[in-house]
């Protein structure tokens, strides 16, 4: 499908092949689907909230559910103003969420339509809230969309009454339900009072049940979401994602942030939990620790698989930081470490990492570029493993390399969402998928003598 | 027995090892004295040592001053002392599981060697010569040139393990596992070769372990392309970072910091 993809490179400046990112209003409506009974609502056309329902659909194979001002000729010459607010007075009365979360579009926002302005104006039912956030879909990533709508919710929530509820804030970078769950069993493990936010697990992962529900039981409730301000810290995990929001809360309540790395891989995972016990003063208990140990025990053991095998990473930048931390630990080369989301702090952020391993010379970081871009790479100075979201696979077929996919999207598989990326467990679950695709590789390219059941 | 019922010379030869290959391929050379055969092996070193010179500095700067411990059969724990030595790692351990005294000490100490019990239950072959089928390569005055020109060929001879070791090194023959496990606390190996079932014991004690016999699923390792291969298998192995993280970091550290400790990153 790709073998057309030429190795000789040209300098492109407006142009993306193959982009490894798609536009804010998809990380916008995902950050509000983590806040219980929440419709995230699209003040766009009915086009741009129809692509992110069914990109998101596609990935976790559940109901994603949103709706639009539907803007048509008039509402691009006019305005918006009349369809958001007969929109939010039709949903608040039809579907009867206990707040609408509404994101920008790309024309709403060409036409300069005053959120702000249109929300002081509706007329909300009491009980009931409008939260919004600015996401041109020219500007950034989904990822920008995700941390614009969590500052756009405790914009208009978060409320400090000057007494703390003993509570620790947590808001992480863009994360699977699965991992969700993970970072909250570590919390409840350790006996720490906590706000996740935001929080789709339960909501993006719900059980079959005999019956639909436009809510389901998950996401982080409005009543967290304002008691964020009296939280004794927020710990935010993903470097790159997660600091407006923080910053939007110290702003706005004061309350201190601490910055970590998004916790994939071993040290990252280590760094989450000996901050938890700073903060806390709560030890981890040896369940956790056995889990590292475990980690630990199946790095060694497959390591003769791993080691020194180079490897590509694309995806989101917090993840993908977290995934090359991890195969460093594994004592691979992460030779080529590629997002598309603009910001030149990713690639600053990959150097410091290489350079701790001393294989700053053999690696390259890229921010805001594509896939084509990386084929080319590839085509150039190949790699063992290729390890990123399901745009990958074209490549991985063309040359032949083994292809593990992590991050989002993954729309060609199934269950994904249910299995975790972070902490030690998550860490277990790429090296058992590392490892795998490479010997799944040798298993189907070896000559017979070699083909065996012992390796 | 060949030697003796059908008057065929033997050569102890290795593969295993850049040196010991190119001793093993000189001694089959000079041992024939065809000069076509000789030019040939010498071109074979030359071109084969030139090929993998980079590699080898490379990883000769990465294993330089390591210690390694064997325990594997079939003149391995011999043999792979000669390729550890290539890249500067030396024994301070080794030992054969089934291995005679002469495998140890060389075939000067059959005479000496006294039947035990178990030996006592092994039948003894007597080979006589065979006139119909004798013959030797060698005359009497080609085996005394050759002894002349090539000192160093043992001909018909093995001297054993003992002398390739250094002083100060260890043998254990037929370890048992609480011997492995006193032997890797006394000597403290950085790399221990052995077999799967003792493999992960090692590895759980913290030092690295690598199968001989089934090279790890890896291999091949004999001869100038083996010996890169080794070489490069066992950086991988010693440098894979995860050997740092085994402790858990916050049992290590002073005490927990009170709350108000923290109020940025790290």
């Amino acid at each position: 499908m790709l073998d057309a993809t030429p190795k000789t490179q040209f300098k492109r400046e407006a142009l993306r092949i193959n982009s490894c990112k798609t536009c804010q209003p998809v990380g916008a409506l995902y950050a509000a689907l983590g806040v219980h009974r929440c419709m995230p609502y699209s003040h766009g056309s009915q086009g741009c909230v129809a692509y992110h329902r069914t990109v998101l659909t596609r990935h976790y194979k559940d109901p994603m559910m949103a709706v639009s001002s539907s803007f048509t000729e008039g509402a691009s010459v006019f305005g918006g103003k009349s369809n958001l607010t007969t929109g939010v007075k039709n949903v608040f009365d039809i579907y009867q969420p206990d707040i609408i979360a509404v994101h920008t579009t790309c024309l709403s926002e060409v036409i300069g339509d005053d959120l702000k302005a249109f929300i002081q104006d509706l007329d909300i039912p009491e009980g009931k809230y409008v939260v919004h956030s600015n996401t041109p879909s020219f500007k950034g990533s989904h990822i920008n969309g995700y941390a614009a709508m969590m500052g756009g919710f405790i914009n208009y929530l978060s409320q400090t009454t000057g007494q703390t509820n003993g509570k620790l804030a947590v808001f992480p970078a863009w994360s699977e339900p699965s991992d969700l769950r993970l970072l909250k069993s570590y919390l409840e493990q350790m006996g720490i009072a906590y706000t996740l936010f935001p929080d789709q697990s339960g909501v993006v992962d719900a059980p079959m049940t005999d019956h639909f529900e436009y809510f389901p039981k998950g996401g982080t409730t409005i009543e967290e979401i304002q008691g964020l301000g009296d939280c004794t810290h927020v710990l935010g995990l993903g470097e790159w994602t997660v600091p407006e929001p923080c910053a939007v809360l110290e702003k706005k309540c004061g309350t201190k942030s601490i910055l970590l790395p998004y916790p994939i891989g071993i040290q990252n995972t280590d760094r989450l939990l000996m901050t938890l016990t700073d903060l806390t003063g709560k030890p981890v208990p040896y369940a956790i620790e056995e889990e590292r140990g475990q980690l630990i025990d199946l790095i060694l053991d497959q390591h003769i698989w791993t080691s020194q095998k180079s490897c590509a990473i694309f995806g989101d930048p917090d993840f993908i930081l977290g995934v090359t931390s991890l195969v460093l630990e594994m004592g691979m080369l992460p030779k080529y470490v590629l997002t598309g989301t603009p910001g030149h702090a990713f690639p600053k952020m990959c150097q410091a990492l290489f350079e701790a391993y001393g294989v700053e010379d053999q690696c390259q970081a890229f921010e805001f570029d594509d896939l084509f871009d990386l084929h080319q790479f590839i085509k150039n100075d190949p790699v063992d493993v290729l390890i990123g979201t399901n745009y990958g696979k074209q490549i991985a077929r063309a040359e032949s390399i083994p292809f593990v996919r992590a991050g989002w999207p993954v729309l060609d598989r199934y269950g994904h969402y249910l299995w975790p990326n972070i902490g030690y467990r998550g860490a277990m679950r790429f090296v058992e998928r590392i490892s795998g695709a490479i010997m799944d590789h040798v298993d189907a390219v070896c000559p017979d003598e070699d083909f065996d059941v012992v390796m | 027995m060949l030697k003796t019922r059908y008057g065929t010379d033997w050569l102890k030869v290795n593969f295993i090892g850049i040196e010991a290959t190119k001793k093993s391929l000189r001694d089959i050379a000079n041992y024939f004295g065809n000069q076509e055969l000789i030019d040939q092996v010498e071109a074979v070193i030359a071109e084969e040592e030139a090929r993998y010179a980079e590699d080898y500095a490379y990883y000769r700067s990465k294993l330089s001053g390591k210690t390694a411990g064997l325990y594997v059969g079939g003149s391995r724990s011999h043999h792979y002392q000669l390729l550890l030595k290539d890249f500067g790692v030396s024994t301070v351990l080794a030992g054969y599981e089934f291995a005679h005294r002469d495998d140890y000490e060389g075939r000067e100490v059959i005479p000496s060697i006294k039947l035990d019990a178990d030996g006592k239950n092994i039948e003894t072959i007597t080979v006589q010569p065979d006139p119909s089928q004798f013959r030797t390569y060698l005359t009497p005055e080609g085996a005394q040139r050759l002894k002349e020109a090539h000192p160093e060929i043992e001909l018909n001879d093995y001297k054993g393990m003992i002398v390739d070791m250094e002083a100060g090194a260890l043998i254990d023959d037929d370890m048992n596992q609480y011997e492995t496990e006193e032997l890797m606390r006394l000597v403290k190996p950085d790399i221990f070769f052995t077999g799967i079932k003792d493999k992960y014991v090692v590895q759980k004690g913290g030092t690295l372990c690598r199968q001989l016999h089934s090279y790890d699923y890896s291999g091949p390792y004999s001869c100038f392309q083996g010996a890169a291969n080794f070489a490069r298998d066992l950086a991988a192995s010693l440098y894979t970072p995860v050997w740092g993280m085994i402790r858990v970091p916050w049992k290590s550290r002073p005490a927990i910091l009170a709350h108000t400790v923290v109020g940025g990153e790290d």
